[in-house]
C-alpha cells in the first residue's frame, strides 16, 4: 500500500480510537475529593485598587477543587480586625466572595483558606503574614502598599521556583483564571502582577526604600507562619508545562525553571535567547552563518529543544531550528523544562522543552530603545476585556547594523597581512501576535484563537563555512495560527486545538565573493547558493484530565499532525563546475524531496496517558505513556516514571525515569548541502537510492532515556528566603545524530554506539531586602561518544560545549531611585572534539570565558514611564565560538562574539 | 584576548579543579597508538629542510607503498609521487627533526604523518610530468624562498635537476593562475619502465621537443590529484580511485610493517647512495 494511503487508513484508526479512549476517560471520572488541602491552589488575579464604597468582588478558580469543602475569604480594611467571608460557588471551580460596600473605605488586606473533606485547613491564596493588598482610590495608601509603578524589580524567583501565575497558561485543560479587572500594580507597565505572598516586597516598596513591615496576625516567628514563610512554594505558586497542567510546583514532575515577564525586564533580557542563556544547564553560541546554537547538558541540537509559543510549536518542521531572537516584551512567563517531556509532548521534546506564556491582561505597555551598532528596539503590546471576550496583541520591531570584527583569515587568504573581511550582524525583525478568548456558559468553557507572524531578515555573520561572504542574505518567515476549545466536563476538563504553522525561509550565501579563481575558471560574481523552503504543518490536538479517585489526577491527550515541504528550490550560479554568467539554476546531481512523497511529507501522529498519584501525603507519583508514530519512522513507546517526596513544606526530592524519541528532520534525512565548485554534489547517503528505490542507509531516530534524581529546599538566612535546588542526570542517547567531519565536509550520521552524558545541576535564590533578589547557578556535565570510545577510548569525550557553566545575577533597590542589576556568566574552557581524524587536526581552544553585564533602571517617572540603560559585557572580553574549519590555512581565529555593547530603554504602561 | 578582570580570574578557578577534562591533545586519535608499526636501525630524517630539498628515506618508502598499494588494481601506475609536505616534522605537541631509531610506533608515525589522503591515480604525458616536477623544485635554492612543501618524493622513477637553470614562474594572469615562465631545472627523467621498456631516459630537450609520445600513470594522493600545492597541470585531471579504497597513510603503516622488522633485525629506512632518486646539481 502506497505511503500516503497508509496514512489515511491510520489517521481515521486514530480518529476512532481517541473517541473510545475519550469516553472511557469520561466514565470512569468521579468527583471525589482529595485528601489533602495543601494541595490545593486558588488561582486568582488581585485587583489594584478599587474605587471606595464599591463592592469588591473577589473571583477566581480553586484548583484541586475535588478536595474543597469550603473556602473562607479572610480580610481586613485598613489596620482593623480580621474577617472572615466564605467564597460561594459560581459553576465548576470557580468561587467568588464580595465585601461589602459600606466597608471598602481604606484598603484592603486578604488571603484565602481552603479547608477540605477532613477538616484541615491550609492558606491557597497569600497568607496571613503576607496578606495580597488592595488600594482604595483616594483613600492613601495602606502602609507599605505599592505606588500606581512598583520599584523596578521582578516578582518572583528566576530560578528554581516557581512562579505565580501571571496570566493563564497555555492549553490548560482547567479553566484559567478570568481576565483582571484592571491592571494590577507594579505592573502597570503591562505585567500583571503575580497572585500570591511571594512577590510582596515588591509590591510593598516605598519611596523611601523601606520594606513593608509585616501586616499582624500571627506573631512573627510563630512556627506556623515561619514554617508558612518559608515554604518550597507559596500554595498559589504553580506552573504548566510538567504536568500539562496547572499543578503546584512541589509536585511538577520535571525539572523546571520558570523566568517571569518582570524577571525578564530587571535583567535586562529582551529575546528568548537572552533567556537561554542564564539557564542552568543551557549554552548558547552562533555558528558562522549567524544562527544561534542552544546547548542542552552538553549536546547541541535545535531540533531536540522543544519551543512552544502557548502550547504551539514554534520550531521550523524542516530542520528544527527556532527564531531564537524573538523578543520576550509580550511574555507573562517563560517555562524550560531539562530532559524529555516526549510523554506529554511527543517527537520533538527531547532534551528541553521550553514554553512561551503571553500576557493576557488589561492594559498597554511599549518600549522604545536604542543602543550599539545601530540597534533600534520598538514592541507594544496590550489587551482589553469585554465581559466575556478578551482581546490581546503585541508586537515588536528590531533593526540593527550588528557588530562587526575583523576575520582576519579564511580559506581564501593569501596575504596574512590583508584581513579576510568582517562579520555582518544586520538584521532586520518583525513579530506581531493577536490572540482572542472568549469564556462562555456557566461551566466557563473558553475558546481560543491566536494568530502570530514572525520576520527576519539578516545576513550571514561570516558565510556558509569557511570564506567570508559578504552579501549574504537570509530571510525567514513563520506564521502561526491556533483555534482552540476548553470545555469542563463534570470535574474533568477537555482541551482540543487546531495548530497551523506555515514556515518560508530564503537564504542566500555567498560561498566565494566576485573575481574568485578555481584552477583556470573565474567567476566574475563569485559563487553563491540560494535554498528557499516552505513548510506546511497542520495538526489537532486533543486532552481530557480528571480524577479517577482522592488523590490522583489522569491525563490523556492525542494529536495527529501532516507536515508537507509545500515548496524547495536549491539554485546556484553554477552550471556543474563552471559559472552561468549570473544566472541561478538548479545544481545537477542534487535529488530534490519533491520527487518522491515519502519524502516531502510525513504523518506525526501520538497518543498520551499520564497518572499522578498521590500515594501518601507526602509521596507523589507519576506515571505516563506515550506513543508515537512518525511516517517513515515507525511507532515509538516514551514511558515515564517520576517519584516526588515533600516530607515537609520546605523540602523536596524526585527520581524521574523518562524515554523520548525523536525521528530525524526533513533537513537531517535529505542533507542537501552546498555545492562548491571544488567539490562533488554532496548528499548524504541517507537520502540517495537503490535500484529499487529504497533509501541506502537511512538515517535512524534517536531514542534518550533519562534518569535524573535531585531536591529543593527552601530556608531563611539572615531573616531572608532563600531557596536551593540540586539535580543530577544520566543521559543515554541511542543512534544519536551528528555531522561528523571525516572526509572533509560534515556529514550527518548516526553515531552508531551512543552518546551517554551525565551531570549535575544546581540553582537558588536569595531574596533580599526591598525586593530585590539574587540568583545563581551552576551546571556540570561529562559527555562520552560511546562509539569513539570503544576504538580510541583517550578521544571519547565531547568538549565542544563549556562543561562547566554558571551564572548570577542580582537586582538591588537603589534608595528609592531604581534599582540596579548585575549579571554574570561563565563558561569553562571549550575545545574540539577528536571522533575522527579529520576533527582532531581540525583543532581550537577556546578559553573559559567570563561575561558581566550591568543596568539600571529608573523608578517609575510620572507614574508611567520607566526607563533603562543596560550594558553588556561591560569587560569588553574578546569572546569566541567555534567554525567548522578552524585549520590554520582556513579560520584559525574563530569566530569573534560581540563585545561591549549597550541599550537605553524607555518603556511606559497604562 | 584583553587581561580578564581580577573577578573573573577567579571564575577561571575551577579548571583547577579537574571537573573539566579533554582529550589526550599530543596524539592523533588512532585505535591502539601504542602499535609497533616497525623498528628502525638507525634514524630517519623528517626534518622540512631536509625533505623537502633533497631525496629522504621516508618519502621513498611512501611513494614505494603507493606504487606497491596499486600493483593489483586494474590501472598499475607506472611512478609515484608524493609532496614533501606531506611528512611534517612539526606534530601535535613535539617538533622533531627524526624517527627515533628503534621501535616506530603507531603515534609517532601519524604524528609525522597526519593526512590520509585517497589514492587516485592519474593519466599525464611526458611534458606533463616534466612540469609536474619542475614545480616541485621551483623554490629549490632560490634567494627569500623558504623550500616550498610540493618537493616531489618520488618511486619508479628517478630524475635531474640543474638548479642554475631558471625556476618556473607562476602569475595570475586575468584571475587565472598561469605558467608565465617554464622551468628548465629538471634536465632528465628516467623511467623504471616505459611503454614496456625498463629504464627509459628522457632529455629536457626531447620533452621540449615533445618527440615522446605516451601517457604515464602516476600514483599520488588525491590532494595532488585535485591540483593542491597549485600543480596547476593536475588541476581538471580525471582522478582514478583504487578499489577497494585505499589511503595514504593506510599503505605506508602496511608498507612499513610488512617488512616484518624486529628488535633483534631492526629496517634500515636511508636513501640508497648508489641509485639516487633525485639528483641535484648547483643547488646549495
Amino acid at each position: 500500500m502506497p505511503a500516503f494511503a497508509q496514512r489515511r487508513d491510520l489517521l481515521s484508526l486514530l480518529g476512532h480510537r481517541a473517541g473510545f479512549l475519550l469516553a472511557t476517560a469520561l466514565a470512569v471520572g468521579l468527583s471525589c475529593p482529595l485528601a489533602d488541602a495543601q494541595s490545593m491552589t486558588f488561582l486568582h488575579t488581585p485587583p489594584a485598587r478599587c474605587d471606595p464604597h464599591r463592592p469588591l468582588v473577589l473571583s477566581g478558580n480553586v484548583f484541586g477543587v475535588e478536595s474543597l469543602a469550603r473556602a473562607t475569604l479572610v480580610y481586613r480594611v485598613g489596620d482593623g480586625p480580621w474577617e472572615r467571608l466564605p467564597l460561594t460557588c459560581h459553576g465548576a471551580d470557580t468561587y467568588e466572595a464580595t465585601i461589602p460596600a459600606s466597608e471598602v473605605t481604606a484598603p484592603v488586606s486578604y488571603y484565602v483558606v481552603a479547608t477540605d473533606w477532613s477538616g484541615r485547613q491550609s492558606a491557597i491564596f497569600a497568607s496571613r503574614r503576607r496578606p495580597q493588598r488592595v488600594g482604595v482610590a483616594g483613600a492613601g495608601e495602606p502602609a507599605g502598599s505599592p505606588p500606581a509603578l512598583p520599584a523596578p524589580g521582578p516578582a518572583s524567583s528566576v530560578t528554581p521556583a516557581p512562579v505565580p501565575p501571571a496570566g493563564t497558561a497555555p492549553s490548560e485543560l482547567s479553566p484559567a483564571a478570568g481576565p483582571p479587572s484592571s491592571t494590577a500594580p507594579g505592573e502597570g507597565l503591562g505585567t500583571p502582577i503575580p497572585s500570591g505572598g511571594r512577590p510582596v516586597r515588591i509590591e510593598t516598596w516605598q519611596p523611601g526604600g523601606a520594606p513593608a513591615a509585616p501586616s499582624g496576625g500571627t506573631a512573627a516567628g510563630s512556627s506556623a507562619a515561619l514554617a508558612e514563610d518559608l515554604s518550597l512554594y507559596a500554595a498559589e505558586d504553580a506552573a504548566y508545562l510538567a504536568g500539562r497542567h496547572r499543578q503546584a510546583a512541589s509536585d511538577r514532575p520535571a525539572i523546571e525553571s520558570v523566568v517571569t515577564g518582570a524577571e525578564m525586564r530587571a535583567l535586562g533580557l529582551h529575546t528568548l535567547i537572552d533567556v537561554m542563556k542564564i539557564l542552568p544547564g543551557f549554552d548558547t553560541r552562533r555558528d558562522v552563518q549567524g544562527f544561534w546554537e542552544v546547548t542542552v547538558r552538553g549536546i547541541t541540537s535545535d531540533p531536540e529543544i522543544l519551543v512552544l509559543f502557548d502550547g504551539q510549536r514554534m520550531n521550523d518542521p524542516y530542520d528544527g531550528r527556532v527564531l531564537w531572537e524573538r523578543p520576550v516584551d509580550d511574555l507573562a512567563r517563560i517555562e524550560v523544562i531539562r530532559g524529555p517531556g516526549s510523554v506529554l509532548f511527543g517527537s520533538g521534546a527531547f532534551s528541553a522543552v521550553v514554553n512561551l506564556v503571553p500576557r493576557r491582561n488589561d492594559g498597554f505597555a511599549a518600549r522604545a530603545s536604542y543602543g550599539s551598532f545601530g540597534e533600534v528596539q520598538a514592541s507594544a503590546n496590550g489587551g482589553h476585556t469585554f465581559g466575556g471576550f478578551s482581546l490581546d496583541g503585541s508586537a515588536d520591531f528590531e533593526r540593527r547594523d550588528g557588530y562587526q570584527k575583523t576575520i582576519a583569515h579564511d580559506a581564501l587568504t593569501t596575504d596574512p597581512d590583508v584581513p579576510a573581511g568582517m562579520t555582518d550582524d544586520h538584521r532586520q525583525g518583525f513579530d506581531a501576535t493577536l490572540r482572542g478568548r472568549y469564556r462562555f456558559g456557566k461551566a466557563g468553557s473558553l475558546l481560543k484563537g491566536s494568530a502570530q507572524v514572525l520576520h527576519e531578515d539578516r545576513g550571514a555573520l561570516v558565510g556558509l563555512i569557511d570564506v567570508v561572504g559578504p552579501g549574504s542574505d537570509l530571510g525567514w518567515n513563520e506564521e502561526l495560527a491556533n483555534l482552540g476549545l476548553e470545555a469542563p466536563v463534570g470535574s474533568w476538563k477537555l482541551g482540543f486545538d487546531l495548530d497551523l504553522d506555515l514556515d518560508q525561509t530564503d537564504r542566500l550565501f555567498v560561498l566565494f565573493p566576485d573575481g574568485y579563481t578555481q584552477g583556470a575558471t573565474v567567476f566574475p560574481d563569485g559563487v553563491r547558493e540560494e535554498t528557499k523552503i516552505g513548510m506546511e504543518s497542520f495538526g489537532l490536538r486533543a486532552g481530557a484530565s480528571g480524577a479517577l479517585f482522592p488523590g490522583n489526577r489522569l491525563t490523556l491527550g492525542g494529536q495527529v499532525e501532516r507536515q508537507a515541504i509545500a515548496d524547495f528550490g536549491l539554485t546556484a550560479n553554477l552550471n556543474g563546475d563552471k559559472p552561468t554568467g549570473g544566472e541561478m539554476v538548479a545544481p545537477a546531481g542534487i535529488a530534490f524531496p519533491q520527487r518522491n512523497p515519502a519524502d516531502d511529507a510525513r504523518l506525526v501522529a501520538g497518543l498520551f496517558a499520564q497518572d499522578e498519584w498521590r500515594l501518601a501525603q507526602p509521596l507523589l507519583l507519576t506515571v505516563g505513556l506515550r506513543g508515537d508514530y512518525v511516517s517513515g519512522f515507525g511507532l515509538s513507546p516514551s514511558p515515564r516514571l517520576a517519584l516526588v517526596y515533600r516530607p515537609t513544606r520546605a523540602l523536596s526530592f524526585q527520581a524521574r525515569f523518562s524515554r523520548a524519541f525523536r525521528a530525524p528532520t526533513f533537513q537531517e534525512y535529505l542533507s542537501i548541502v552546498a555545492v562548491p565548485p571544488t567539490l562533488d554534489s554532496g548528499q548524504a547517503t541517507g537520502f540517495q537510492v537503490d535500484s529499487r528505490g529504497k533509501h541506502v542507509d537511512p538515517l535512524r531516530p534517536v531514542v534518550l532515556t533519562t534518569i535524573q534524581v535531585g531536591g529543593e529546599a527552601a530556608g531563611a538566612v539572615a531573616g531572608q528566603r532563600a531557596t536551593l535546588g540540586v539535580d543530577g542526570f544520566w543521559n543515554e542517547f541511542q543512534d544519536p545524530i551528528s555531522a561528523v567531519d571525516s572526509t572533509g565536509s560534515p556529514l550527518i550520521v548516526n553515531r552508531d554506539k551512543g552518546v551517554r552524558v551525565v551531570g549535575v545541576e544546581a540553582e537558588g535564590r536569595y531574596d533580599l531586602p526591598a525586593g530585590g533578589f539574587s540568583f545563581a547557578n551552576a551546571s556540570w556535565f561529562r559527555a562520552f561518544d560511546l562509539e569513539t570510545d570503544e576504538v580510541t577510548p583517550a578521544f571519547a569525550l565531547l568538549t565542544d560545549a563549556p562543561q562547566l557553566r554558571a551564572n548570577w545575577g542580582i537586582v538591588l533597590p537603589v534608595l528609592g531611585l531604581g534599582s540596579f542589576t548585575l549579571l554574570a556568566e561563565f563558561g569553562s574552557e571549550r575545545r574540539n572534539d577528536d571522533r575522527t581524524e579529520l576533527e582532531a587536526t581540525r583543532r581550537y581552544q577556546i578559553p573559559a570565558y567570563g561575561l558581566l553585564s550591568a543596568s539600571v533602571r529608573t523608578r517609575p517617572l510620572f507614574s508611567h514611564l520607566v526607563m533603562s540603560v543596560e550594558v553588556w559585557n561591560v569587560t569588553d572580553l574578546s569572546y569566541l565560538d567555534p567554525v567548522p574549519r578552524p585549520d590554520t590555512s582556513e579560520m584559525p581565529g574563530l569566530l569573534p562574539g560581540e563585545g561591549i555593547h549597550g541599550l537605553v530603554s524607555l518603556r511606559m504602561g497604562y | 584576548m584583553r587581561r580578564a578582570p581580577a573577578l573573573l580570574a577567579i571564575a577561571l578557578a575551577p579548571t583547577a579543579l579537574s571537573c573539566i577534562q579533554f582529550n589526550a591533545d599530543c596524539s592523533q586519535p588512532v585505535a591502539d597508538p601504542s602499535y609497533t608499526v616497525t623498528y628502525l636501525a638507525s634514524p630517519v630524517p623528517v626534518d622540512h629542510t631536509v625533505v623537502r630539498t633533497q631525496e629522504s628515506a621516508l618519502g621513498d618508502r611512501m611513494t614505494d607503498a603507493f606504487l606497491k598499494a596499486l600493483q593489483d588494481s586494474g590501472s598499475p601506475p607506472d611512478v609515484a609521487v608524493d609532496n614533501a609536505g606531506d611528512i611534517r616534522d612539526l606534530g601535535l605537541c613535539v617538533t622533531r627533526t627524526e624517527l627515533a631509531k628503534g621501535p616506530l610506533t603507531r603515534a609517532v608515525l601519524k604524528d609525522v604523518i597526519p593526512f590520509s589522503d585517497e589514492l587516485v591515480t592519474v593519466r599525464v604525458t611526458v611534458q606533463e610530468l616534466f612540469h609536474l616536477l619542475e614545480h616541485g623544485v621551483a623554490t629549490l635554492a632560490t634567494p627569500g624562498n623558504h623550500p616550498g612543501g610540493q618537493f616531489l618524493q618520488v618511486s619508479g622513477l628517478s630524475y635531474e635537476v640543474d638548479c642554475s637553470k631558471p625556476a618556473e614562474q607562476l602569475s595570475t594572469v586575468g584571475g587565472n593562475l598561469v605558467r608565465t615562465q617554464d622551468g628548465q631545472r629538471v634536465r632528465s627523467i628516467t623511467l623504471a619502465s616505459f611503454e614496456g621498456e625498463p629504464n627509459v631516459t628522457i632529455t629536457r630537450d626531447e620533452a621540449d621537443s615533445d618527440a615522446v609520445g605516451g601517457d604515464i600513470v602516476v600514483a599520488l594522493s588525491s590532494y595532488l590529484g585535485g591540483g593542491g600545492d597549485k600543480f596547476i597541470d593536475l588541476d581538471g585531471k580525471t582522478m582514478t580511485k583504487a578499489n577497494p579504497e585505499r589511503y595514504t597513510y593506510t599503505v605506508l603503516e602496511a608498507y612499513l610493517h610488512a617488512l616484518h622488522a624486529t628488535a633483534g633485525s631492526p629496517a634500515t629506512l636511508a636513501v640508497d647512495p648508489h641509485h639516487p632518486r633525485i639528483v641535484l646539481k648547483n643547488c646549495g
